[in-house]
């Protein structure tokens, strides 16, 4: 019997991804739940297995294509074509993720899924936190004549200068009001549009009026990458706070252990002495920990800590979770960060891995440089940033001495969270880097 | 003579323009070889086509009575009464547009114009009426000089037998026999005209459908009325030769069944219609042309000369008054400095026939051929207490819906007065409605506008007055 293989839903707001390899052609025999392509989506690069048994009679896509959830990628010759297993691999438990208009939309879109399960989830649950949803639904609504707004409120886009994709509507079903495009418009720095600013397509390839040009095109991580960094920052008013934490005691701590102690082939960074510094303090001061949802009015204090890490890959920022790090040891910290890191350079990921952070840490201490001021992964409310450790002559008690600083960046939302708390917070971190002890003992 | 903004043609995109223009203090001059703004649209086109099928479908309801148990005795005709009715119409028309541009302190010139340069038109004068100057100079020049009927040159013989639709709506007489090449609106309309002032039509068109391009399911019912009103129809069917005889037109076809020779009192050529946009000195300007004819424009009207838009026929299709009325809008915003671009999401069309068929947005023809996954949501007429009050229950309203998103994207309806149904659709279209804004949006029974609402309910499978559930996935 002969079936069609759709792209199964891939999780709530994701409805395409760009093809990055081929796994199988015509006349191959695959096993039930082989993967026939690698599909790279929302900053993941995930493997799509298919659960039909049988001889690859036609391959539908090609690598580098930009396929959609429902479209076919392979005809299978078979024993049998179970619809169940399609349909149990697409529905995917989304717990962590708060839910959002862009979900429904997922659900209702065509392909052989349990939609009406995830519908029904999606209906029933708590308010929806506004950011991460607006920014994927941009991925639902990327045509831009599908943006549900009327000929006023693209009138007066036009004429501020507000690209509708990027605007969260509050009307019905979620429709653009005017009212949400001057709000836009006001959040924008920028000036609006030229009224000479024609919609023409691309100039010359290679030639602009100054020079010649490399045009390329942005890859899907790029783009969602650019269309989060604008809206956190759009949305959120950050403040960075600057501070150093002496770590002379820490490292010398940490240098004094053993090769291979973690285990094989793991090496005792500062990451995870940080790490389990941040998370003790985070239950410490859970306004940190948290998310805001105005337009419920309410704060989501998270009652768990999952410690996004900012991993550095060839194909650009991806964000990891280490869930309840502050359960965790600090062996099983080290261990955990290892295999993030490895796994995401390799981009070994399933999109489960880089949701459902709570705070975010950014290590540019490999790389150099001391201080800055982190973007906010929305929805979490801060960013801490590690510059790199260098000796500075510190003054103790009327002496100066070498000492090992480590640079801190802490930037966060100053709609929930004032500057003192976030004082309090970073003194806290810089408590227990200073004290080694107090971290090994805070358990 | 200097002006401000010159506009070159007259018609429904051309005077839209030059009141707007007027409207924002701009000092506008309208330069037609006709002896009054209106354009085709008004002079030889829209306008006296719909006043006579209006009185063809009248007369068409009257007969229908019989149903009902009312019967009336056949008509007695006045041909020239009708025309000078139709005629009526037309100069109450025109006298209104001539009081609006002296308001508005719109000058208006008759003479033919064409291009000296990018800045300059030359005018030559029309009839007796004397120019004031021979040049026109501007700042800017919005091109608005529309369309003309597409004739089959090599086949036709020299001979006032053979009309196009504006010597169709003049009524020389009602023929014995009719011959309509082409099966597109025009040609049905003028068919449907005739048809009930008493003449045997028959239509001839090359493709395998009437009114190609539109959904099919829309043109069945049509189809199925006009099968009853008219002698013939024949689908993929290309005339190879007219020749005149005495009192006739000899007309050779080629069909599926093979060659076949019929003579026709009358023919009437409605192949199409083409931009007028040779002859006219664009050569001497930066306006680029492309191979159809049509003048190229962006989004917002300019052509490739900076100083010159184009609107309306001339600029591209769909070639629709109302879309040439707003385009023409949207140049003058854009000369004032306004951020207008011209980006409908609908751009609706109406065939005045009986019934009539109306359609804004996605096709369902065209979705297929873009590949585009849609689906639609059909509510027939038999099931609307509307219809059958009227005793026309073989219309339909139809929803092209946007399967991610549960938007309206197109609409298309078949039955009487859709062409007044339909702009609820448009607006829909235009807001990105979701079908629950349709649904919950109470409209008034009984009417026809309600099967828009029940179409999107047909949707979610309930729809009250018919059963059609919802299939799962």
């Amino acid at each position: 019997m002969t079936v069609d293989f759709k792209l199964p839903e891939l999780g709530e707001n994701i409805t395409s991804g760009d093809v990055v390899n081929v796994l199988v052609k015509p006349g191959d025999t695959i096993a039930g739940n082989q993967t026939v392509i690698e599909l790279e989506t929302d900053k993941a690069v995930v493997e799509i297995p298919c659960p039909h048994p049988g001889k690859i009679t036609a391959v539908h896509v090609t690598k580098g294509q930009r396929i959609e959830v429902g479209q076919t990628i392979v005809t299978v010759e078979g024993e049998t074509a179970a619809s169940t297993p399609v349909a149990a691999e697409a529905k995917q438990p989304k717990v962590e993720e708060p839910p959002s208009p862009a979900a429904k939309q997922a659900a209702s879109s065509v392909g052989e899924t349990a939609a009406p399960a995830v519908a029904a989830t999606a209906a029933a649950s708590s308010p929806q936190v506004s950011a991460p949803s607006s920014t994927a639904s941009d991925l639902v609504v990327a045509e831009a004549s599908l943006v549900p707004a009327g000929p006023q409120a693209r009138r007066l886009a036009r004429e501020l200068g507000v690209d509708l994709r990027h605007v969260q509507g509050t009307g019905k079903h979620g429709r653009i009001t005017p009212e949400d495009v001057r709000a836009a418009a006001a959040a924008k720095a920028a000036p609006p549009a030229a009224i000479s600013e024609i919609v023409t397509p691309p100039g010359e390839p290679g030639q602009d009026a100054w020079g010649p040009i490399r045009r390329e095109r942005m890859s899907q991580i790029r783009r969602t990458i650019a269309s989060r960094m604008a809206q956190s920052a759009q949305t959120i008013p950050h403040v960075t706070n600057f501070d150093d934490a002496d770590i002379t005691e820490l490292e010398r701590l940490r240098k004094g252990v053993p090769e291979g102690f973690l285990g094989p082939g793991i090496k005792l960074t500062t990451m995870p002495l940080v790490m389990k510094a941040v998370a003790l303090a985070l239950r410490r001061h859970p306004l940190l920990n948290a998310s805001l949802d105005e337009q419920n009015e309410q704060i989501i204090y998270k009652q768990y800590v999952n410690l996004g890490v900012a991993v550095d890959t060839p194909r650009g920022l991806v964000v990891p979770v280490i869930r309840h790090a502050d359960q965790l040891s600090i062996a099983e910290l080290a261990r955990a960060l290892a295999d993030v890191a490895d796994r995401a350079r390799a981009a070994r990921f399933a999109i489960e891995d880089i949701r459902g952070g709570t705070f975010t840490i950014s290590n540019l201490g490999a790389v150099g440089g001391t201080y800055s001021t982190p973007i906010i992964n929305l929805p979490e409310v801060a960013i801490l940033l590690l510059g790199r450790s260098r000796w500075l002559p510190v003054v103790r008690e009327g002496q100066i001495e070498p000492r090992c600083l480590l640079p801190l960046s802490l930037s966060y939302d100053h709609r929930l969270v004032d500057g003192a708390t976030a004082a309090r917070f970073l003194n806290e971190v810089i408590q227990y880097l200073q004290s080694p002890g107090k971290l090994l003992l805070a358990g | 003579m200097e002006t401000q903004l010159a506009i070159l043609g007259g018609g429904p995109g051309g005077y839209a323009a030059a009141f707007l223009a007027a409207d924002l203090g701009m000092q506008v001059t309208v330069v037609d070889v006709e002896p009054t703004l209106g354009g085709v649209c008004l002079l030889r086109g829209c306008i006296p086509s719909k006043a006579l099928l209006h009185v063809a479908k009248a007369m068409g309801e009257v007969q229908h009575l019989s149903d009902w148990g009312v019967s009336f005795s056949p008509p007695k005709i006045d041909p020239q009464a009708l025309r000078a009715r139709k005629n009526q119409v037309v100069a109450t028309l025109t006298n209104g547009l001539g009081q609006l541009s002296k308001k508005r302190q719109v000058r208006v010139v008759r003479a033919r114009a064409t291009f000296e340069n990018s800045q300059t038109l030359r005018l030559e004068p029309v009839g007796n009426q004397p120019l004031e100057d021979d040049r026109l100079t501007f700042g800017h020049c919005i091109l608005a000089t529309g369309s003309s009927p597409t004739r089959l040159k090599a086949l036709e013989p020299p001979s006032a037998r053979v009309m196009d639709s504006t010597a169709a709506l003049d009524l020389p007489d009602i023929p014995e026999t009719l011959l309509v090449i082409g099966g597109g609106y025009i040609g049905l309309e003028m068919g449907t005209v005739y048809a009930a002032l008493g003449s045997r039509v028959s239509v001839v068109e090359m493709t395998d459908g009437l009114l190609p391009g539109a959904d099919r399911d829309l043109v069945k019912p049509l189809h199925k009325r006009l099968e009853r009103d008219f002698e013939a129809i024949w689908l993929n069917t290309k005339v190879t030769s007219l020749a005149e005889k005495k009192n006739a037109i000899e007309v050779s076809m080629e069909g599926p069944e093979g060659a076949k020779t019929q003579r026709f009192s009358r023919v009437l050529v409605a192949v199409g219609r083409r931009p007028n946009s040779a002859g006219l000195g664009l050569e001497n300007t930066k306006v680029q042309i492309d191979a159809k004819g049509f003048v190229t424009v962006d989004r917002q009207q300019r052509t490739a000369d900076p100083r010159i838009f184009a609107i309306g026929d001339v600029a591209g299709e769909p070639m629709l008054a109302h879309k040439a009325a707003h385009e023409g809008k949207v140049a003058v915003e854009v000369l004032a400095g306004h951020a207008a671009t011209f980006e409908p999401r609908a751009i609706p069309a109406v065939v005045f026939t009986d019934p009539e068929i109306a359609w804004a947005g996605l096709t369902e023809t065209e979705a297929k051929r873009q590949g585009r996954r849609i689906e639609t949501a059909v509510f027939p007429w038999a099931a609307s207490g509307r219809a059958q009050s009227v005793g026309r229950p073989e219309g339909l309203t139809k929803w092209i819906i946007d399967s991610e998103t549960e938007r309206v994207v197109g609409c298309g309806i078949v039955g009487v007065g859709a062409g007044d149904l339909i702009g609820e659709a448009v607006v829909a279209i235009e807001f990105g409605a979701h079908l629950r804004d349709l649904t919950d949006s109470i409209h008034p029974h009984p009417t026809l506008c309600e099967t828009l609402g029940f179409a999107a309910e047909v949707y979610f499978g309930t729809a009250t007055d018919l059963y059609r559930p919802r299939k799962k996935a």
